[in-house]
């Protein structure tokens, strides 16, 4: 009888993708996103992995002894691409802009106690783990490059800190908005896990237009006397007001339970969202368009949902991943939804005009969605 | 009521109707029969929107059912094979989302949802969840949605599967009722006796073609008269010999002792009798075939299954 059991049940097993995926295909895609994200952060013999920062530097032409060994340290650190600036608001531009994940200035006679200083330059809305792991990286090779000068062999940790205190001097890039004087960590926790959760509504839109075909709803609705795409506005709206209430619930639940800050503006806050939850809704209909059993597409659109929400940044800061892998997270909304809430959360006086990158971004996929799911939806024989 | 013009559809390369000329005359009840994947819900799809032809025409109530899509669907009613129902709402809210889909506001909503629960005999289920009802309850509280908005035309797609005898009766006086005060039925179902019993008129398809359609009554004429059951004794041979003239006859049975012959005739016995007892095959007995659905469809259908349709 056991055995009889353990066949029906393998036969059932092999017959079922979704959970077949689910089992087999989904850990492996998760050991090899979370490997590639800390190639390099902790494995030193896989340094070769790939770029993990771009770095904007500007120096002088005639460099001493020491800033020449910290030039040279720079540019020999491993994962770094080194971009070349010729003036200060050149790069500060680059970092504000994304185009660098922050940027040395390197005086021709770098010195300490602030005397002449070298400049890192930074987003200021970094959290600390964030611009903890960007300053280890070059920290290292700057004090490297100073200690080779100095006792003219390198000295291993701890050894005298004191004699590099005001080497590197902190700064934000001009342009760019500040973040409020005491960031919390929630405001980093809630969105990444809101955009997270805000997906599964993407798997209960499929679930429900396949549990419509599957009782017949389907038919009985597009029977009725209603023009076919007020029909399925119809069928969406109501997922986008369910969408828009948990992410009023989840945010308000924030603030009150977490004491999370809200830096930006309101209205901005409240734009990025309709974004999201529409290309949340948009991609629930084009899950459904797929066609396929419950079983099927519960699995499947889980799936699809927690590798978008691990390349995009929702469980691991997508500025820790390698630059491929980050810019991988950007070809979902998640990514960008992630970018649009870090400055309204922790900038202050960020406008709707700030976020209209990532605003515009979501609108857009929203738009391929849908005309995808359109697309689709012909293929299941619905006029 | 019902008017397709060379009607028809494909899946692909597959075709699922064949130039189907239809009439289902208004206010009729009309059976429409076919084996599994003769095109029964392709055409029920067409005509209540579901699905756009391929080529021809269809009209429902003088409304094209492309052209005119929202006029001809304000004026049918569908029935889907499935239960189409939200299990976890109540007949009632059920009744309601389905009626102000329809338009149905206030009053209005009110009265069509209190006469589709009576119409379902659910009345003092309303506010129960439709996921506790039985078989039968859901399939009655199915059939009273496609009514909600008063429709000319309802089209019932196997409405009874699955259902008890007392919820079977019920539902066909519903649907009589409904019939009896003009609205025109379009029933499909793969039981014969419920055709037989509730459709005075009927159409078969089989290969997304029309096999035959006509009033009940001629199609059984037609494809399969009346004929007699006649149990002789004697020489077989001499029997059927003796029995031809009267009608064509085959031998069913034989034995030493008797022979069973059907003859596709119902004639009168007495002149019969005589005969085969001229024939020194003398006339035991005899019983009336009475013709009936099953047979005209497996005539023109066949025996054959249709389990890859």
């Amino acid at each position: 009888m056991i055995i009889a059991t353990i066949i029906r049940d393998v036969q059932l097993l092999l017959r079922d993708r979704g959970a077949l995926l689910s089992m087999f295909a989904l850990p492996l895609v998760f050991m090899g996103a979370f490997g590639f994200m800390f190639a390099g952060a902790d494995d030193e013999d896989d340094n070769e992995s790939g770029v993990r920062f771009v770095l904007a530097l500007q120096h002088g032409d005639a460099p001493n002894e020491s800033a020449a060994r910290i030039l040279e340290a720079v540019r020999a650190t491993k994962g770094l691409e080194i971009r070349r600036c010729a003036q200060r608001s050149e790069l500060d531009q680059l970092v504000a802009e994304g185009g660098a994940d922050a940027g040395v200035v390197i005086p021709d006679q770098p010195d300490v106690n602030g005397k002449s200083p070298i400049v890192f330059v930074a987003d200021p809305a970094l959290s600390t783990a964030e611009a903890g792991m960007l300053q280890g990286t070059l920290l290292t090779a700057i004090y490297r490059g100073w200690y080779f000068t100095k006792y003219a062999a390198f000295i291993d940790e701890q050894q005298e800190t004191r004699e590099v205190d005001g080497l590197v001097r902190n700064e934000a890039p001009a342009t760019m908005r500040k973040k409020r004087e005491h960031m919390d960590s929630f405001q980093v926790s809630v969105p990444g896990n809101a955009v997270l959760f805000i997906f599964f509504l993407s798997s209960a839109i499929a679930l429900s237009f396949v549990e419509d075909r599957r009782s017949g709803m389907w038919r009985r609705l597009h029977s009725l006397p209603v023009p076919a795409a007020a029909l399925l506005i119809a069928r969406l709206v109501p997922w986008f007001v369910i969408g828009m209430l948990q992410m009023l619930f989840l945010f308000g639940m924030a603030v009150l339970l977490f004491g999370m800050q809200i830096s930006g503006s309101i209205p901005a806050l409240v734009v990025l969202t309709a974004a999201l939850v529409l290309a949340a809704t948009t991609l629930g209909f084009l899950m459904a368009s797929f066609g396929g059993s419950e079983k099927q597409v519960s699995a499947i659109s889980t799936i699809v949902v927690l590798v978008m929400a691990l390349l995009s940044g929702c469980m691991f800061p997508r500025f820790l991943m390698p630059l491929g892998l980050r810019q991988l997270g950007l070809a979902f909304p998640h990514g960008w939804a992630l970018d649009g809430y870090k400055d309204i959360l922790i900038r202050e006086g960020t406008t709707i005009a700030d976020i209209s990158a990532p605003c515009l971004a979501l609108l857009v996929m929203s738009a391929v969605f849908t005309l995808l799911a359109l697309l689709l939806s012909r293929r299941l024989r619905v006029r | 009521m019902i008017e397709t013009r060379s009607l028809g559809r494909d899946y692909g390369p597959q075709v699922a109707l064949h130039a189907l000329d239809l009439h289902v005359p208004r206010g009729s009840f009309f059976g429409v029969l076919g084996p599994n994947g003769a095109g029964k819900s392709t055409l029920i799809q067409i005509l209540c929107g579901v699905l756009a032809p391929s080529r021809g025409t269809a009209h429902v109530g003088g409304h094209d059912v492309v052209l005119d899509g929202l006029a001809a669907r304000r004026l049918t009613g569908l029935v889907p094979q499935e239960i189409a129902l939200h299990e976890e709402l109540t007949p009632r809210q059920n009744l309601q989302f389905f009626g102000r889909l329809y338009g149905l506001r206030a009053e209005a909503l009110e009265s069509a949802v209190a006469r589709a629960l009576a119409l379902a005999d659910l009345t003092p289920r309303a506010h129960e969840p439709v996921q506790r009802m039985s078989g039968g309850m859901k399939r009655r509280l199915n059939i009273a949605m496609g009514t909600l908005h008063s429709p000319q035309l309802l089209v019932c797609d196997e409405p009874t599967v699955g259902v008890d005898p007392q919820s079977r009766a019920h539902i066909f006086d519903c649907l009589r009722t409904m019939n009896a005060a003009g609205t025109t039925i379009l029933y499909t179902t793969h039981y014969m006796e419920e055709v037989e019993a509730l459709c005075p008129s009927v159409a078969i398809i089989d290969h997304g073609r029309l096999m035959c359609s006509g009033p009940l009554a001629a199609l059984l004429a037609a494809h399969a008269p009346a004929g007699l059951a006649l149990v002789v004794q004697g020489n077989a041979e001499r029997a059927l010999a003796a029995v031809r003239p009267f009608g064509t006859a085959h031998i069913k049975t034989s034995s030493a002792s008797e022979t069973n012959i059907v003859l596709d005739a119902a004639v009168p016995l007495a002149p019969l009798a005589a005969a085969l007892a001229d024939a020194g095959t003398p006339l035991t007995a005899a019983s009336h075939i009475v013709s009936n659905l099953e047979q005209v469809f497996l005539k023109l259908t066949g025996r054959a299954l249709r389990d890859n349709a």
